[in-house]
């Protein structure tokens, strides 16, 4: 089942690297965010009951639920409806996102013999994740896209630290500290009443300060 | 002998109430009663009934194409299997013939197309003729990649998945299901690709190509839509239905699927709007993704990466 | 002792948002100054430690030093900056709250023994330091906060995917302290730990002001508040670089040293590259200075890659450029004050305005260059020993052209705004003596440190050198 879960994972960041309506960035956020709390509630065994709940509770809560809502909020507020002109054309991004998901599966390949402790699907499909928010950082120009990219980027890095959850549960706890701490804080910047207007700013725009 | 007497029937006369339940599906999310389900029949005969009109700046082909794409398509229907998982004939890699039979159906129906000199057609021939292009590699990835882990090479060996560990079947199953679905929704014209019931050719892909068509010639190539669409139904509920069942659960099974998908697709059709045109690359190309998605898992497996 | 480090600052933040009044703002900076410095040399005569999470050794000792130091200049000049600043009480409470937080997350990032806790410190300055570097609000200051938090994020949160490699690697035991980590190097997995080396290092890169990871540096340290610029980059440039050369070591006695040192050399000579090409055209001085900054740390890297005795010279050279930088950002506070612009351009006759700071300026510059008698030209002159011992000649040209484009670069700027005509606004006051004392004092510190350094204080860096 957990392969299921983590293939479905890799096609939402498909569809990150194609879509540009940024309430569907959102959406597949939050989606993303149901796929791990089920990843951990399945893969995680029954030592350790308190961790455990805490872990689920908090993919949920606040990745599936709460930073969608905000970052929902945020888009509406500003009216912010669709990416329109990144920097590379979605045709060619798609591409690109799948060519780093092959890449993806082919470091699971090398990595099969070697990584022993982890399921060789995780690592390869949480650095693709990982690479791919990256690549949304880059190609896309609204600021709430790049916040968007980095959370994608987060969750990768959430599912990687998965990969060793058996042997080092406090890695995953830091993770989520990592998580809340950059939501609470990035999210604040934006929803501060004055930068209202922040969120829906093109990049170009923060073009004052050079030599 | 059964059997295929079974299947003949079901080519000749599923595809219509396939469009049937289509429509009705449509109806029921736009609130309405909507048209009986058995409405394509007799759409069917009356214009069986009519006479055609054929424009004189057109040549033979264009008299000729409607009959040449029905006939192509029904023969590619001889590799499906269809009920019960059996099929008219099969030798090694006969998807492959079974993919060319179909473009060359869509090559007669373009160029048919064209040769009315008219330029809205022209348009939708060249988009057909893109999009299509860009199905065909997900497609032969899928079915190359699902020969290759049942170690054999026609169709209906490929659909029989039961050597296959089930947690890399689900996987299989779900994945080629989304991407074959998505391969339905181009090939035979859907929406988000093409939205059958727009009046504005300068929108249409599929349907302004047949636009002069008229008679017997617009029954047949109706016709032979539908039954395009139910052969890519059948793959996919090839692929679901395991082989091992009793003939009759999985030709009931084997129905049930294509009404499910008679019906996904009228949801599909109420729900979303078509991509506008520049997105529809894209909108096939997540189609080649998954598709390559299935065969680095399938490469994975079997080069022993996953437990 | 660490307790106290750690905990003060959340009780006088409490309390300096609480009472919100002036003077208990510089008051409770005055009093963790003090008793930083109270801690810090205690540490010193005794090491100590705090639950199995926090420790002092020899390497930490030097920052925690530095730190203290540094805190108790910029809170004597925060005195007098303040009086300058016009924004509401309540604006000041938490300028003050997140200077006191962001000095703790700074000692936390020093003396933490555990590189998951290293990294959430690391984290914490983020946070802490972000509402600093807004304080003006402009639209510049939008940007360059925007610029800080978003890439400092991107580069924690890949220093955290090095961790996890790091962990991967781990097999059998299952903490990250670093002494354990020291103890069982050559247990861990060679190859993911050469894997997770260059994550690490572009994550804490990222913060310690390494090109190619630099891009927030120069707008952040440029937009901010001068106390708060002179704390950035005198201390949490050095905590990010500490991240760096706990991994460092522990690649060293893992085998992989030669490895982890090319790519700090690479890191080292790319950030010099790049200070050497932007420092001639800058056009704001202060992003002069934040450029220079970007080159000392590139220094310090390379000190590092080249090992042997470049080792105590990169200690040396971290202690020098905190407080010559810090010196350095405090006097530009003092131009800006009296010339209204943080350009270049518009700024003549500083030492005919206003002698004092007009001096320091040059002097602070001198200091920076490495003139001697200051201790950079020590710590830049052991480099370049260094790299002649191992034969790495090509290396040391290079090293002595960046260098001497760099100081063309920086003296072209400085000399220009020094003399000539005084351009300033007539009636603009000269600095008062808070806002030059402070540099004075870190400047003699430098002088006595060039000229006959203690046997004391040189153990304490060989000491430090060695851990490495």
């Amino acid at each position: 089942m957990i392969p299921f879960l983590i293939i479905l994972f890799s096609l939402t960041m498909l569809y990150l690297g194609a879509t540009s309506r940024v309430e569907a960035y959102i959406k597949t956020l939050a989606l993303q965010g149901v796929i791990l709390f089920f990843i951990i509630l399945l893969d995680y065994g029954t030592e350790n009951i308190p961790n455990l709940i805490f872990l689920s509770a908090e993919t949920l809560a606040v990745k599936g639920v709460l930073i969608p809502l905000v970052l929902m909020n945020v888009v509406r507020k500003n009216d912010i409806k669709r990416e329109i002109e990144p920097n590379i054309p979605f045709f060619f991004s798609l591409i690109i996102t799948s060519s780093i998901l092959a890449s993806g599966f082919y470091i699971s390949w090398l990595m099969s013999d070697v990584a022993i402790s982890a399921h060789p699907f995780f690592f390869g499909v949480s650095i693709s994740t990982i690479v791919t928010g990256l690549f949304i950082i880059i190609t896309r120009k609204k600021i709430i896209t790049h916040i968007m990219g980095f959370m994608a980027m987060e969750n990768g890095i959430f599912l990687l630290t998965l990969a060793i959850a058996k042997e080092m549960p406090f890695i995953v706890a830091i993770g989520v500290l990592l998580d809340i701490f950059i939501a609470v804080y990035l999210l604040g910047f934006l929803v501060n009443k004055i930068q209202d207007a922040f969120a829906g700013v093109h990049i170009g725009t923060l073009t004052k300060l050079k030599d | 002998m059964i059997g295929t007497i079974a299947n003949i029937l079901f080519i000749i006369l599923f595809p219509l109430f396939f469009t049937g339940c289509i429509n009705r599906t449509k109806s029921f999310w736009g609130g309405r009663q909507g048209p009986s389900l058995f409405q394509p029949y007799r759409d069917f005969v009356k214009l069986l009934k009519k006479g055609a009109v054929i424009s004189r700046t057109t040549s033979f082909i264009f008299a000729m194409a409607p009959s040449v794409t029905a006939a192509s398509v029904v023969s590619a229907a001889l590799f499906v299997p269809l009920l019960g998982k059996t099929s008219f004939m099969s030798f090694d890699i006969d998807f492959v013939l079974f993919a060319y039979m179909l473009a060359a159906g869509k090559f007669f129906t373009i160029i048919g197309a064209m040769d009315t000199g008219s330029s809205f057609e022209g348009m939708g021939a060249s988009r057909e003729a893109a999009f299509s292009a860009l199905v065909e590699p997900g497609f032969f990835i899928i079915l190359g990649s699902l020969a290759f882990i049942v170690n054999a090479s026609s169709f209906s060996e490929i659909m029989n998945l039961s050597s296959v560990s089930p947690d890399l079947r689900i996987i299989i199953t779900v994945l080629s299901s989304i991407a074959l679905f998505i391969m339905l929704l181009a090939e035979g014209c859907r929406v988000p690709v093409d939205d059958p019931n727009t009046h504005l050719e300068l929108t249409m892909i599929h349907e302004v190509m047949v636009l002069d068509n008229s008679g017997p010639d617009l029954a047949f190539i109706m016709y032979a839509s539908a039954l395009k669409m139910v052969l890519i139904g059948s793959l996919i509920a090839n692929i679901i239905i395991p082989a091992d069942l009793h003939p009759l659960i999985s030709a009931a099974a084997f129905i049930s699927i294509h009404l499910a998908i008679a019906a996904l697709i009228g949801t599909v059709e109420s729900l979303l709007a078509r991509l506008r045109m520049t997105h529809i690359p894209q909108f096939i190309l997540y189609m080649n993704s998954i598709a390559m998605v299935i065969s680095a898992v399938i490469v994975l497996y079997v080069s022993g990466g996953l437990r | 002792m660490i307790e106290i480090i750690l905990f003060t600052p959340l009780i006088l933040a409490a309390a300096v948002y609480l009472l919100n009044k002036k003077i208990f703002n510089t008051a409770s900076l005055f009093i963790y100054s003090l008793l930083l410095l109270f801690s810090s040399v205690n540490l010193y005569l005794e090491p100590g430690s705090f639950t199995s999470y926090f420790k002092t050794d020899n390497l930490s000792i030097i920052f925690l030093i530095i730190l203290a130091l540094l805190f108790s200049g910029v809170s004597i000049y925060n005195f007098s900056y303040m009086e300058h600043d016009r924004s509401s009480i309540k604006r000041q409470s938490f300028y003050t709250v997140n200077i006191l937080l962001f000095t703790a997350s700074v000692a936390g990032v020093i003396l933490s023994s555990h590189l998951a806790m290293l990294w959430v410190f690391i984290e914490a300055t983020t946070l802490s330091s972000a509402y600093l570097i807004y304080y003006h609000r402009t639209p510049t200051a939008i940007e360059a906060t925007w610029k800080y938090l978003f890439i400092c994020s991107v580069g924690i949160a890949i220093a955290f995917v090095g961790i996890t490699l790091l962990s991967m690697g781990l097999g059998g035991f299952d903490s990250l302290y670093f002494d354990e980590l020291a103890q069982k190097a050559e247990k861990i997995d060679p190859f993911w730990l050469k894997l997770s080396f260059p994550f690490i290092l572009a994550g804490f890169g990222t913060k310690a002001g390494l090109a190619p990871v630099h891009a927030w540096l120069p707008d952040a340290h440029s937009e901010s508040p001068s106390p708060v610029s002179a704390i950035l980059s005198g201390t949490l440039l050095n905590a990010a670089l500490l991240g760096i050369l706990r991994v460092v070591k522990v690649m060293e006695l893992a085998e992989m040293g030669d490895y982890a040192r090319t790519l700090l050399l690479a890191a080292g000579f790319l950030s010099l590259f790049v200070t050497a090409v932007y420092i001639g055209v800058v056009k704001n001085y202060k992003r002069m200075l934040a450029y220079s900054s970007i080159e000392n740390m590139g220094i310090i890297a390379i000190g590092v890659g080249i090992g042997g005795a470049g080792l105590f010279a990169a200690v040396f050279h971290l202690t020098a450029h905190s407080l010559t930088k810090a010196s350095f950002f405090l006097t530009s506070g003092n131009i800006l004050h009296r010339y209204g612009t943080a350009e270049i351009a518009p700024v003549r006759g500083l030492l005919k305005g206003d002698a004092a700071t007009g001096w320091l300026w040059i002097f602070t510059f001198a200091a920076i260059i490495g003139l001697p008698p200051f201790p950079i030209f020590i710590s830049e002159f052991l480099i370049i020993k260094a790299m002649f011992t191992k034969g790495m000649y090509g290396t040391a040209l290079i090293f002595f052209i960046l260098l001497t484009v760099i100081m063309a670069g920086m003296a072209k700027n400085v000399l220009r705004m020094c003399f000539g005509e005084d351009s300033a606004a007539p009636g603009s006051g000269k600095s008062k003596i808070l806002e030059w004392l402070p540099q004075l004092i870190f400047m003699l510190l430098l002088l006595t440190a060039g000229l006959c350094l203690p046997d004391a204080v040189r153990a304490a860096f060989e000491a430090a050198a060695s851990v490495l």
